[in-house]
């Protein structure tokens, strides 16, 4: 019985582990591709994109986690975290990637937390129709 | 200053919307294939596979479908796509029809996604990109969650059906505002 629940307790661990790392991924991917496109191919560039995570995340991925899973519980979670891997290496041979946006100078560098606070609220601001704080400075 | 058209929030607030209608059927979804539609439990998953290929459909043909209607266009015909094939799975008893609805719902979102990708990429100052979309995906996922909960509710009280009749009406509702917003 102690065993199980450990068991569980990873699983939920684990979850939400890898939840919270593929919010950063959709987050980044949206991102990143107008830095790798010029704006006519978005519209193109944004449906290949959809097409892909479809094909991995609602076609072959199932089939083939349930099939890797019917020879051994182990294999898709080692695959997943092989495959993971290579998509890291394969993200290296884009361009720029270490190269930071344009930011505005900030002055409150000393409080990462605040700083943080202020990115949210300057992006949700945005989001609600009051560009005036966030244009002005770019 | 005004540079910004008030599209951003408008598609933030439909995406919750359609996030949420669209869970609470979901989330039965698997009750629907097997206590409506009286299918085998292998029929779920081909049902699955089949509403995967609708939206890899849009892959190809998303872009052109962009480029005729524009944007906004593209937006609401995929928002009424899926308000009519969430009444049509609330209404048949056949699996064919249902999983025609499926491919299409899943194709109208996959639509839906491209295109306010595709807006929020042209619009949003690059530096704010990132924090835009993170408020976009937290609205949309977090209405997905609630919709998930709702869903359950609401086939406990009025039946795996009503999840997707029910649905609907906020999404028509939801489009025809922004619809008559948008008027020009």
């Amino acid at each position: 019985m102690r065993h199980h629940s450990a068991g569980l307790a990873l699983i939920y661990l684990t979850a939400f582990t890898t939840g919270v790392g593929s919010a950063l991924r959709d987050t980044a991917a949206v991102t990143c591709i107008p830095r790798l496109i010029d704006s006519a191919g978005l519209d193109r560039a944004n449906a290949r994109v959809i097409a892909g995570q479809i094909v991995g995340n609602e076609l072959a991925g199932p089939a083939a986690g349930g099939r890797l899973f019917g020879l051994a519980a182990v294999l898709p979670f080692a695959v997943n975290a092989g495959t993971l891997g290579i998509a890291v290496l394969l993200l290296l041979t884009l361009p720029s990637v270490f190269q930071p946006v344009g930011q505005p100078a900030r002055q409150d560098s000393a409080a990462p937390l605040a700083a943080l606070r202020h990115d949210l609220a300057e992006g949700l601001k945005w989001l609600r129709g009051h560009p005036a704080s966030a244009m002005s400075r770019s | 200053m005004a540079q910004r058209p008030p599209g951003i929030r408008d598609v933030t607030i439909v995406v919750g919307v359609i996030s949420a209608m669209d869970a609470a059927w979901f989330a039965v979804l698997v009750l629907y294939v097997l206590q409506i539609l009286r299918q085998q439990p292998g029929t779920y998953g081909l049902l699955l596979a089949i509403a995967a290929v609708g939206g890899v459909a849009v892959g190809g043909i998303g872009p052109h479908i962009t480029r005729r209607l524009g944007t906004w266009r593209s937006l609401l015909f995929a928002g009424l796509v899926m308000a009519a094939t969430q009444t049509g799975l609330g209404l048949t008893a056949s699996v064919i029809i249902a999983a025609a609805m499926l491919a299409a719902s899943s194709a109208a979102f996959a639509l839906f996604n491209m295109t306010s990708a595709t807006m929020r990429q042209r619009q949003v100052p690059d530096h704010l990109l990132g924090r835009v979309t993170s408020l976009y995906g937290t609205v949309a996922q977090g209405s997905e969650a609630l919709g998930a909960i709702g869903g359950g509710a609401i086939a406990a009280i009025a039946g795996i059906r009503a999840t997707m009749l029910i649905g609907a009406i906020p999404i028509a509702a939801t489009m025809t505002l922004l619809a008559w917003q948008h008027r020009s």
